[in-house]
Formats: structure tokens, sequence, C-alpha cells
């Protein structure tokens, strides 16, 4: 609990700092956020490399598990139809194009902005894609920030398959933490999946 | 992608090759300030993005409203995963939730 709030107020601190420039250009530019992602894998990669009960772990791994990426996908698309009944500006498979980015905020606003821009036109295509960078930026959020409640209320599968496509990398840590190490080959497995599919999907209902 | 895979590879073999040596363990406290420094890192790329800042009102209610829709639906669809195919049904508490 005290972790999460740390987290927030790091989180919020550097809104406040992209907000009133407080950045130099240069490191904006330089794309800082893949290289501390790549630290991030790399010492997760350690901590499971150097446990002792990695042998037990592997041995133990249940196919069912498999099942994970396919809960994620039919959850995320059928509650994100639901939504298109509450926002009439948007059709059914806009939302469901929205959904499909399972918390991958920058491909799917990229690919949903210029997708849409032949049927929407370029501010509503805009508009739709800026929906999406936020929707799922909030999406990953849920899981870093509140992955100890999601797996009271919901299980211990909970905090995976809403990490969505950020379960190999960015959630990974949290989610070792919070469900325990024998789910760490599951989430790697979970988010390749969701991520390898975050493209066909977005593009298949931006289609529609 | 592949890169991802490599690197978190490496880490597996590094951490294997060092799994004797005591100081790797505190490699947890390690993780904890490399996962604060990217919400940092991603807080300020938010932040500095005037297409997100400028709009947060009108777009970010209507992304609040999917990213919780969609975060629900995966959260059900994973307890529904979990009691259907993992729950042992002897031996646990029957009615719970």
């Amino acid at each position: 609990m005290k972790g999460s709030i740390v987290i927030v107020v790091c989180f919020v601190l550097g809104i406040l700092f992209g907000v009133f420039d407080l950045v130099p250009d240069y490191i904006l530019e330089a794309d800082v956020a893949v290289y501390v992602l790549y630290a991030l894998i790399f010492a997760v990669g350690i901590s499971i490399g150097c446990d002792k009960n990695l042998k037990h772990i592997i041995k133990n791994f249940d196919v069912k598990l498999l099942l994970l990426p396919l809960a994620t996908i039919v959850g995320t698309l059928s509650f994100s139809a639901l939504v298109a009944l509450f926002l009439s500006k948007w059709s059914v498979t806009d939302c469901m194009a929205v959904g499909s980015g399972f918390a991958y905020y920058s491909l799917s606003s990229i690919l949903i902005t210029e997708l849409k821009e032949a049927s929407l036109g370029v501010q509503l295509a805009t508009e739709l894609g800026t929906i999406a960078l936020i929707s799922n930026i909030i999406r990953e959020l849920y899981v870093l920030l509140g992955a100890p409640l999601l797996y009271k209320v919901f299980g211990k599968f909970a905090p995976i398959c809403v990490g969505g496509a950020t379960t190999a990398d960015t959630t990974l840590p949290i989610i070792t933490n919070v469900c325990g190490k024998d789910l760490v080959f599951a989430s790697i497995f979970h988010g390749l999946v969701i991520d390898f599919s975050v493209p066909f999907m977005v593009s298949f209902f931006c289609s529609l | 992608m592949l890169k991802i895979v490599l690197i978190m590879a490496a880490g597996i073999l590094a951490g294997f090759l060092l799994r004797n040596w005591k100081m790797i363990h505190k490699i947890g406290g390690i993780i904890f300030v490399i996962i604060i420094l990217l919400l940092f890192v991603i807080g300020i790329s938010v932040g500095s993005n005037e297409m997100i800042m400028d709009n947060l009102a009108s777009l970010g209610g209507q992304a609040l409203l999917i990213a919780t829709a969609s975060s629900l639906g995966s959260a059900l669809a994973a307890l529904a995963v979990y009691k259907l195919f993992f729950k042992k049904s002897r031996g646990e508490k029957a009615d719970e939730g």
C-alpha cells in the first residue's frame, strides 16, 4: 500500500514536471522511458533467474493458465462494446477499437488516429485516438496502483487480465509481487499473446 | 518485442549465474526504484503532451469510462476462469464472492 502511494506521488510529480516544462527537451526526445523499461525488464529477469524456486515453478506450470489471454480478450471486448450504449458519439466498433488497445497506449492510439481518419475525418479520428491513449494509460495505471485490490476482489488472475499487453513488461514486477512468483510465466505468456494481437484487433475494429 | 524477450532472457541467465551471490537477492528493492522512475517518466510524457492535457476534461471522462469498463470485464473474466477451472470444489469456501 505504501509502495502504491509512492508510485502515485512520483507519477503526479512527473505530470507536473511535464506540464510546467521543467524537463529539457533533449531528455524528452531521447525516449528515456524505453531505456528505463529495458532496465526494469533486465532486473525482473535477474529476480526470476536467481529465484531458488525457479525449477519448481517451471515444473508446476499449469496448462490451463493458457486460458488467461482468452479471458482478457472476451472480457475486454464485451464490456467495451457495452460502453457504446452510454457514449452516443461513438459506435460499438469505435469503443471496441479503443478497448482492444489492451493498455498498449502508444501503438493503439496511433493506429486508431491513422486508420479512422478515412471514415471519421481528421478531427474525430484524433479525438478517438486521444481517448484510446488516455484510456489505455488509465488501464495500465489500474494495475500499477490497484493490483492488490484487484487481487482481493476478483481473485489471483485479475491483475494479469486487467494488465492486458503490459503483463510481460511494465506491470510484471507488480504482478509477481501481488500474485506470487508462480504466475511469472503465465503473466509473461499472457502479455506476449495480447501484445501481438493488439495491432490486428485494433485494425480489425477500425475497419468495421 | 523481440528485444524485450532477449533482455529478459539475458536477465534470467545473469540472475541464474549469480544466484549464490547474496547481494543479488536485494534486486527487489532495485526493481521498486526503477518502477518509480518509470512512472515518473511516463508522467512527464503525459504532462508534456498538450493534446492530452488540453482535452483532459472532455476526453478524459470518456476514456475513464472505457478503461473502467474494459478493466471490469477482464477482471470478471479472470474471476470466471479462476472459479471454473482452478478452484477446487471441495475443501474451500463454497459461497465466496
